[in-house]
């Protein structure tokens, strides 16, 4: 705690839950030079010199929470927006769980709970002011960082009322404000951490720095899980400015392989040096694996093996072979890499048998109890100091720099900077599993679809990681996101979904969207596919599945709400003028997807002309989002635009190649990210909606593939199914 | 180890450096300007941008020798006290999401306004389009470049 502030140790703010007591007051001796400060609330400090502090636990990785979450403490405190400052929280043990940032649900889950921090402050701020003007607080109103007595008109900033405010209990139940009254939420605000980012100030992992550091890198194994024969640094060490060249162990619960690193006095000199060791390899069982091998056993698991039945109802076969319309379509994902632009690092001190760590981890307690239990020691000796994230996108689960970083200062008995090189983290990093999908489906004679058969094999980052065997939520797995969280959002007769994992060859770990990156592209193509073999029009196809006719739906949440889902297709659809006439040689595409458990619902409906030899132009897109209430409308625009961008670049081109067992990519140029120059025109359509507020990051990554694939249909007539689309020949011009 | 002499936003600064260390780790290691950043290493991000008198250089592919006695800005030194009017264009539009390309983003687009106050789109996506973003801010950095034109005009 910060020396000065009159603290209110009460709030005990644990899993979204506030339990509140009241506890005396006390202050901490003085210093003429910080403010006096009341802190009503673990996460919310308000000062004498009119700052209002914000603390979050929940990561920022470009999300905008540090944004989001502020506005939604500073709505119930009605605070003036100026006065709001964010810090992150420190971590703690305590309350590890709050700062997981994973599947697009820190708002979902914050919601109430921050609105609470502010509503119990402002109470005890009109209570104080109450009390000086001897008046009820029913009397008294709330803007701009002030309290106002109705009746005289007077008012006192919050600011002079933080040593009465101090003196008061706690409320246990803090009212909070009718939608209809707020005056911040639903208002675009601009990131509150502007102008450090944009001036260079803000601290980055890469950009931390301990006084006497030495810098590492580690030269990996070409091929997962390969190990060391011999190795010679003889050259290595003798370069100037080499510190010590040392082993890493590998550590399976932290996902780090046999290594050898170099430590020396800055990255270009460890660099210099990795070049100079020899190694003899023992490139391990995926020494002979390729892209295309590892597709093949994939396919051929759907094909031959006993497959984990994830959910079932019906006859499927019966009713698929008795169908006079249906479809059979195999689909094939490849290994993507999250590529962010800052690559992986971390900074570790080790004194007196206690490790001290500097980085950016989405999960830090889940992080904790990997490195505790590959490095033999208990919590509490392991500090994490969190920093800021350049990129996560899903690839911050991993925290295998922190135990690599962590042996070396062990090692060397300094601090250490770690670092991952961007080859380091295209050759040798986590990558989304790629996944072999067979699906059969068929429909009626009323165009309902009759029978479902998804059969996919794949790779999972939660069983190979952390050794769990099967899991029926298979989100996370290569499943395709079928299971309880993700099964089909269309109604259907006759429905099964099985998948069978196979290892991957390579890391893995969940990606922008997860399981649905692939699985709503598989779904969204197979409808297209059924409403023309119907001769219907794809979206009018949709729009009649997804009506109330008292169809059995695999989707068994009762908050799935898919007329919001009927929204938004019509939204997109109209914005592209699905129903106008078309010009020459325009074509449309058009997809949805609801984020289920989330209570989020997105579409996208693109606008392509296709040369002969297969040059998309990219003349328009248009997306939807529906995720309930709107905390900040630019950040839900930021999201969109960027989640769009991320997918177009996956769909067109993201592939992580392997040969002989090793990732042939090694920047962002052979990865083909999405250049500036290539960016096609995009609107953005948000429902203004009173639901509870739900997930929007990886809400518009999924319907972007299966639209533009669905175009592509509608212009050619070529139904592609492997991705991605370069893979068919197609490729975008400007 | 060789003693080099560069100008790093206004001041002389000695460095003591091998010949061939890229001036990204001088700036960020030696000199803890840690605005300038590492993002691959081979000049293809253009997150380590900076000017070197004057021009825009990827501080990854040029070595300290190359600057030796010459006059470098970096993303703090770009404007005192107030935002350049780029950085304030960057903020009316709101661009960055992580943040972390953005410094670099923003020397290149400083670079290219400062040559060619009203660079047509062509130029603008000849510029810019060797500047990445995970994130997905194109949009807004078109926006923000063209708010910036209009600001430089008035």
């Amino acid at each position: 705690m910060e020396r000065r502030d009159f603290i209110k140790l009460s709030a005990i703010y644990s899993s979204g839950l506030l339990i509140l007591q009241s506890v005396p007051l006390y202050a901490l001796d003085a210093d003429t030079d910080t403010p006096i400060c009341f802190q009503p609330h673990p996460l919310l400090k308000l000062c004498d010199d009119g700052s209002i502090i914000i603390y979050v636990r929940k990561q920022e990785f470009g999300q905008g929470l540090h944004t989001s979450l502020p506005m939604l403490v500073a709505e119930e405190l009605d605070a003036r927006w100026k006065n709001i400052r964010v810090e992150k929280a420190e971590f703690d043990y305590e309350h590890e769980k709050e700062y997981v940032t994973w599947a697009s649900r820190a708002i979902k889950d914050l919601y109430k709970p921050m609105r609470e921090a502010g509503a119990l402050a402002r109470e005890m701020l009109v209570q104080a002011a109450a009390n000086k003007w001897n008046i009820d607080p029913s009397m008294c109103k709330t803007e701009k960082s002030k309290v106002i007595n109705m009746a005289s008109e007077e008012s006192i900033a919050y600011k002079d009322l933080i040593s009465d405010a101090s003196e008061l209990p706690i409320p246990k139940t803090p009212k909070l404000k009718n939608y209809k009254d707020f005056k911040i939420i639903g208002k675009s605000k601009k990131s509150l951490e502007i102008d450090n980012i944009l001036s260079g100030k803000t601290i980055f992992s890469y950009d931390f720095s301990l006084p006497d550091m030495a810098y590492a890198l580690v030269l990996r194994c070409p091929v997962h899980d390969g190990t060391i024969i011999n190795y010679n640094a003889t050259k290595a060490k003798n370069l100037e400015g080499v510190i010590d060249v040392v082993e890493i162990q590998p550590m399976r619960k932290a996902n780090v392989e046999q290594g050898v690193a170099v430590v020396a006095d800055s990255f270009w000199t460890a660099q210099k040096a990795i070049d100079l060791i020899d190694v003899e390899w023992d490139y391990g069982p995926f020494k002979g694996v390729t892209s295309e091998s590892f597709m093949q056993t994939l396919k051929e698991n759907v094909k031959t093996k006993e497959l984990f039945v994830i959910d079932e109802y019906g006859n499927v076969e019966a009713n698929y072979n008795e169908s006079n319309i249906k479809t059979e379509l195999h689909f094939e994902y490849p290994f993507l890499a999250h590529a962010p632009i800052e690559p992986p690092s971390c900074t570790a001190t080790y004194k007196n048998g206690k490790y001290e760590i500097w980085g950016g981890y989405q999960n830090p307690g889940l992080a904790s109890n990997g490195l505790c239990e590959s490095f033999g020691i208990e919590r509490e000796s392991l500090q994490i100091n969190l920093l800021h994230i350049g990129g996560g996108f899903g690839r911050r689960i991993n925290f295998d720099n922190a135990a690599e970083a962590m042996q070396l200062a062990k090692a060397i008995d300094r601090p250490i900077k770690l670092y991952w090189s961007r080859t380091d983290d295209m050759k040798k990093g986590a990558y989304r599993p790629a996944e072999a999908v067979t699906l059969r489906a068929s429909i009626d004679n009323y165009n309902n679809l009759s029978s479902w058969e998804f059969r996919s094999s794949g790779s999972s980052w939660f069983v190979d990681t952390f050794g769990l065997i099967e899991i029926p939520n298979s989100a996370h797995t290569g499943y395709g996101g079928f299971g309880e969280e993700g099964n089909l959002y269309y109604p259907v007769g006759h429905y099964k979904s099985a998948g069978f994992h196979e290892p991957a060859p390579v890391n893995t770990s969940p990606w922008r969207s997860i399981g649905n990156s692939r699985s709503v592209n598989s779904v969204e193509c197979a409808i297209d596919d059924l409403a023309h073999k119907a001769q219907t029009d794809p979206l009018e196809f949709r729009l009649n599945l997804l009506q109330e006719n008292g169809w059995k739906s695999p989707q068994k949440r009762k908050d799935y709400q898919p007329n919001r889902l009927v929204n938004v297709l019509n939204q997109v659809a109209e914005g592209i003028g699905w129903f106008k006439p078309k010009k020459a040689d325009h074509y449309y595409g058009i997809a949805c997807c609801p984020y289920l458990g989330k209570l989020s619902y997105a579409a996208h409906a693109f606008d392509i002309s296709v040369s002969k030899d297969k040059k998309i132009t990219i003349n328009r897109v248009v997306a939807a989002i529906d995720c309930g209430m709107v905390i900040n409308p630019d950040g839900v625009l930021a999201q969109m635009e960027g989640a769009f961008i991320w997918a177009l670049s996956a769909a067109l081109r993201g592939e992580i190649t392997l040969k002989d067992g090793v990732v042939q990519e090694s920047t962002f140029k052979e990865y083909g990210i999405l250049r500036f120059d290539e960016m096609p025109p995009l609107e953005i359509i948000i429902t203004d909606s009173k639901e509870d507020p739900g997930s929007v990051g990886e809400m518009g990554v999924p319907s972007v593939a299966p639209a533009l694939c669905n175009a592509i249909f509608a212009a050619t007539g070529d139904r592609i199914t492997t991705l991605p689309i370069s893979k068919s020949g197609y490729e975008l011009i400007k | 180890m060789k003693n080099f002499t560069i100008k790093v936003n206004g001041t002389n600064k000695n460095i003591e450096s091998t010949s061939d260390k890229p001036l990204l780790w001088v700036l960020r290691e030696d000199l803890h300007l840690t605005g300038t950043k590492y993002g691959c290493g081979f000049g293809v991000c253009g997150a380590c941008v900076i000017h070197l008198n004057g021009s825009p250089e990827r501080s990854c592919q040029i070595t300290i020798e190359e600057c030796h006695e010459k006059e470098i800005t970096t993303i703090e030194g770009l404007s005192n006290n107030s935002p350049h009017y780029v950085q304030q264009a960057w903020i009316e539009e709101n661009v960055p999401q992580c943040g972390y390309c953005q410094c670099g983003q923003i020397m290149s687009a400083t670079a290219l306004l400062d040559k060619s106050p009203n660079p047509t789109d062509e130029e603008i996506d000849e510029v810019m389009g060797d500047n990445y973003c995970r994130c997905g801010t194109y949009p807004r950095i078109k926006k923000a470049i063209h708010r910036a034109i209009q600001f430089k005009k008035q």
